[in-house]
């Protein structure tokens, strides 16, 4: 056997919320496994690889070899794709992700943690209520891992959750139905993020134009599941794509679901932590999820080596994790939340008179901070949101 | 588990790319996602929505007789 069957930590899922947790866990002193899925971890990418330097430097090292692109700022383009650029103070990093999620397990290897990949767990081992292990199969048998804790890291479409009987189910309003395409060969201007709004470009989310090189970018769409029919998602980023590109190279595509709902009350229960996708901890006005992931999976690794150092996994102990992504976290989804409701309820006029104002705004005042309060300034009530925000 | 045969939801493997957005939005959680397919389980309460999830369409209802009346009964046990 490549792994045991008794650890004190067991994570599921190998992408930057399960490495950093298992990372986490092993340097505290745990014996740790980390269980992924898929044949390779960091395979299939299901993400627009977009990221913020300062977040992602909170925890590690920059490595050129997943940094795909930096870039200065973004563009938002409005309905009628008035263009208007916000250079900001903050870096932005577009990853490769398949490199990344590797590198950040090695990590995770190199601080003792053990991983066994085509590991797909399909159930837990409980005790009553509590969780005290998983079920995985791999090539067509079941093993069972018995651990003091487990922290749930599979992502949006997590069971791990549900199993040990945490609501995770997610509401179509909270769900964006994702596609992107890898183009190559394009001509774009690559040194920013591109944002494109509007109820018929993408209702109910955005489509993206994020670069990878200078003339290769992914290209994808979100739209609320809420809002749009069976295969929508992939129809009108086609129709983007052919008015702006024509028929370019396609050298990569993916399907995805994003969770933008607000954060789970409490991804905690005995024996067990949630963290990243699976416990709804992704932006849900943005609908990046890496940087929270990655927060996430290093409270949890890190709570989860201290019930293991004093003996107690109890949903009390394991508690302190809600404390820790409070700050970090909650609040600011929960805000991300209310201010993803108001712009979802904005008209292409009000997002087009937006634009224009802000084209008129000189440019070093122009920034999101900026926008956010002028597209919605008959709502004062968020004013205070968006200034906490945008800070 | 208990995958049934003749689901209210029919699964077009050609244009799913396992992504698994309609296993976090399935209120039963009867989804299962093997490497190569998805299966309907028993306990499918034809909600519907997983369909309008799908960013590329690949669930649909089922149209067939068998399933209106609530399947034909055959379930395929799995472990």
């Amino acid at each position: 056997m490549l792994v045991g069957d008794r650890y004190d930590v067991v994570v599921v899922g190998g992408g930057p919320a399960g490495s950093m947790a298992a990372k986490q866990s092993a340097l505290g002193g745990a014996k740790t496994l980390l269980l992924e899925r898929d044949s390779n971890i960091g395979v299939p990418v299901r993400c627009g690889e977009a990221v913020s330097l300062r977040n992602l430097e909170r925890f590690i090292t920059v490595q050129e070899n997943w940094c795909a692109a930096r870039v200065q700022g973004m563009v938002l383009h409005s309905p009628d794709e008035t263009a208007v650029t916000v250079n900001s103070t903050e870096m932005g990093v577009v990853l490769e992700r398949a490199l990344f999620d590797r590198w950040l397990a090695e990590q995770a290897a190199q601080s003792g943690a053990d991983i066994l990949t085509r590991a797909d767990v399909d159930g837990l081992l409980m005790n009553g209520d509590g969780v005290t292990g998983v079920k995985y199969r791999r090539f067509g048998k079941t093993q069972a891992v018995v651990a003091q804790v487990v922290i749930g890291a599979d992502g949006v479409e997590s069971r791990v959750g549900r199993w040990a009987g945490i609501r995770t189910q997610l509401a179509a309003r909270d769900f964006e139905s994702a596609y992107q395409m890898v183009l190559a060969g394009i001509n774009y201007d690559h040194r920013y993020c591109h944002f494109y709004l509007g109820n018929n470009i993408a209702p109910g989310g955005y489509l993206w134009i994020f670069p990878k090189g200078e003339h290769t970018a992914s290209v994808g769409i979100g739209v609320c599941a809420k809002d749009c029919s069976a295969g929508e998602a992939y129809d009108k980023l086609l129709e983007f794509i052919h008015r702006h590109f024509g028929k370019p190279a396609v050298v990569g595509e993916m399907a995805g679901g994003v969770p933008v709902s607000k954060p789970l009350k409490n991804p905690v229960t005995d024996g067990l932590l949630l963290a990243g996708d699976a416990a709804r901890h992704c932006n849900p006005l943005t609908g990046g999820g890496i940087a929270t992931a990655m927060i996430a999976g290093f409270h949890a690794g890190n709570v989860a080596a201290e019930a293991v150092k004093n003996g107690n996994a109890s949903a009390r102990r394991l508690g302190r994790f809600n404390d820790l992504i409070e700050d970090d976290i909650v609040k600011p989804n929960k805000r991300a939340y209310r201010l993803a409701e108001a712009v979802g309820k904005l008209s292409d006029e009000t997002m087009n008179w937006t634009a224009r104002e802000m084209l008129a705004m000189p440019e070093n005042q122009r920034n999101l901070r900026s926008i956010f309060l002028k597209g919605l300034s008959t709502q004062p009530l968020l004013m205070v949101d968006i200034i906490k925000a945008f800070a | 588990m208990d995958i049934i045969a003749e689901p209210p939801i029919l699964v077009d493997d050609e244009s799913c790319d396992l992504c698994g957005g309609c296993v976090g939005v399935c209120p039963p959680d009867v989804i299962v996602m093997t490497e190569r397919t998805l299966l309907i389980a028993e306990g499918c309460i034809k909600c519907g929505l997983c369909i309008p999830v799908c960013p590329l369409g690949a669930l649909s209802w089922n149209e067939s007789g068998a399933a209106e009346s609530g399947g034909d009964g055959r379930t395929i046990k799995v472990a």
